[in-house]
């Protein structure tokens, strides 16, 4: 059978790939995953075999890593390197840093092995998990947990305790996400809703005007993903007023310094989240948009909406630890302040 | 920057209301500045709501503050509202001078001495 969908009139039934717009009696198709990258020697027994082979790595990674948590002095070596990134100091401040740092890594670690375990038993039986494209829904699955599990430590631990009788401190004013975020993270979860919309919009026109019907898994991804962003929006939303609205007991600007760290961090795991949920159906409404009047270069825009998971990935990951300067309070040691 | 020392003899709201206004006065807290909630912030200070709620009060009857319902308190819009309570507290202190028929120059010495106090 031809792997050409123009010839062929149907999409290859050995990989997993969808029509996206069936016209004038041409079938274009899009490969929501890279198996036609590699199609001359990968077929679904590989592809499943593949994904149970990276989960078992991935999860062999996360008991390593879960076990190194629990090792005396890992903390206190965490806290040391967050410290360097950040400029901030760790004097007096070392025991609560180390401590909440440990609950924050020990239950990500946790949650991860139960995703890969979860990620191994479902790529192992369901249709899905013989795509290739099945372990960037295990990266995006990963992804929400690290956001959800941020937003919770941040909400129930507490970093400092101060003593009845010790000064306190605090900021005169209610803090919004934007004190906490640059321009680019804050911004960027929104900035590609709105494209989204636009793209959406667009395939919705394209449709219509040439009489084109788009293909099922297409419009899942494109029109049920841009619903699913808006809902996760609407629940990060939530949650960072969950984040903001909690108070941050210190006793000095160092102690403040450090809760504003840990703060910032859950808030870029919240608009990171956004942006990856947002990216998905643009890139898939991109791609049909391009393929519908280019049905060349397939291959490349059927791996365009995996493209920007890493770019969002790093541009959220670089931003992290480190403490925004206009944040940054002056430390000030305690006897000064007392 | 709120600093409440619990052992100073300046009662905690005293300290908070007078470090808002200063908040004010300094441009740290600018107008329409959401502050924080009455939990929030009494919660982050270690002291009791009602020490919070009563600085919020008093910031609110001397209008640096609006409370709008369940909205939160916010700095007042007004250009200048620390420099509208130190022009009603000199009104009030005129007030006072007049009764106790002192005369102008009197009443400036003792302004000054004291301004020039120790606090």
């Amino acid at each position: 059978m031809s792997r050409d969908p123009v010839r062929s009139g149907r999409c290859d039934p050995g990989f997993v790939t969808y029509p996206v717009f069936v016209s004038e009696g041409r079938l274009v198709c899009i490969d929501t995953l890279i198996q036609n990258v590699y199609k001359e020697d990968m077929d679904a027994v590989f592809a499943r075999t593949f994904n149970v082979a990276v989960m078992s790595a991935m999860t062999l990674v996360a008991i390593g890593m879960l076990l190194g948590t629990l090792r005396p002095g890992w903390a206190q070596g965490k806290a040391l390197r967050a410290a360097y990134r950040a400029g901030l100091p760790l004097d007096g401040v070392a025991p609560s840093v180390s401590r909440h740092l440990a609950v924050l890594y020990r239950t990500r670690m946790w949650v991860l092995l139960a995703i890969m375990l979860a990620g191994i038993v479902l790529a192992a039986t369901i249709p899905a998990g013989s795509t290739p494209g099945f372990s960037w829904l295990i990266v995006i699955a990963i992804l929400a947990a690290a956001s959800i599990t941020s937003v919770i430590v941040q909400v129930r631990e507490r970093l400092f305790r101060p003593t009845p009788e010790a000064v306190r401190i605090a900021r005169p004013r209610s803090m919004r996400a934007a004190d906490y975020l640059g321009g680019v993270t804050r911004r960027l979860p929104y900035v590609l809703l709105a494209m989204t919309f636009l793209a959406a919009a667009g395939m919705t026109v394209v449709q219509m005007l040439r009489s084109a019907s788009i293909g099922p898994l297409v419009a899942v991804i494109a029109y049920g993903g841009l619903a699913l962003a808006v809902v996760v929006a609407v629940l990060a939303r939530g949650a960072e007023r969950t984040v903001l609205g909690r108070p941050q007991p210190a006793s000095n600007t160092l102690e403040l310094a450090w809760d504003d760290l840990f703060r910032a961090d859950a808030l870029l795991d919240l608009r990171q989240i956004v942006a990856v949920a947002a990216w998905i159906p643009l890139g898939a409404s991109l791609s049909a948009l391009v393929m519908s009047y280019m049905p060349s270069p397939q291959d490349q825009l059927a791996l365009f909406p995996w493209w920007g998971l890493p770019c969002i990935m790093c541009a959220y990951s670089f931003a992290a630890g480190r403490p925004r300067p206009g944040i940054h309070p002056v430390i000030v040691p305690k006897e000064a302040i007392a | 920057m709120i600093v409440i020392d619990p052992a100073s003899p300046t009662p905690p709201f005293e300290q908070l209301r007078a470090q808002l206004v200063a908040a004010v006065a300094s441009g740290e807290l600018a107008p329409g500045d959401r502050l924080p909630t009455v939990r929030r912030l009494a919660e982050e200070l270690g002291v009791a709501p009602g020490t919070v709620a009563r600085a919020y009060r008093e910031l609110e009857t001397a209008e640096v503050i609006v409370t709008r319902g369940r909205h939160g308190s916010f700095v007042s819009l007004d250009r200048d509202p620390v420099l509208r309570q130190a022009q009603r507290a000199a009104a009030a202190f005129a007030d006072q001078i007049r009764l106790l028929r002192l005369d102008a120059d009197e009443a400036l010495a003792l302004v000054t001495a004291a301004l020039h106090a120790t606090p």
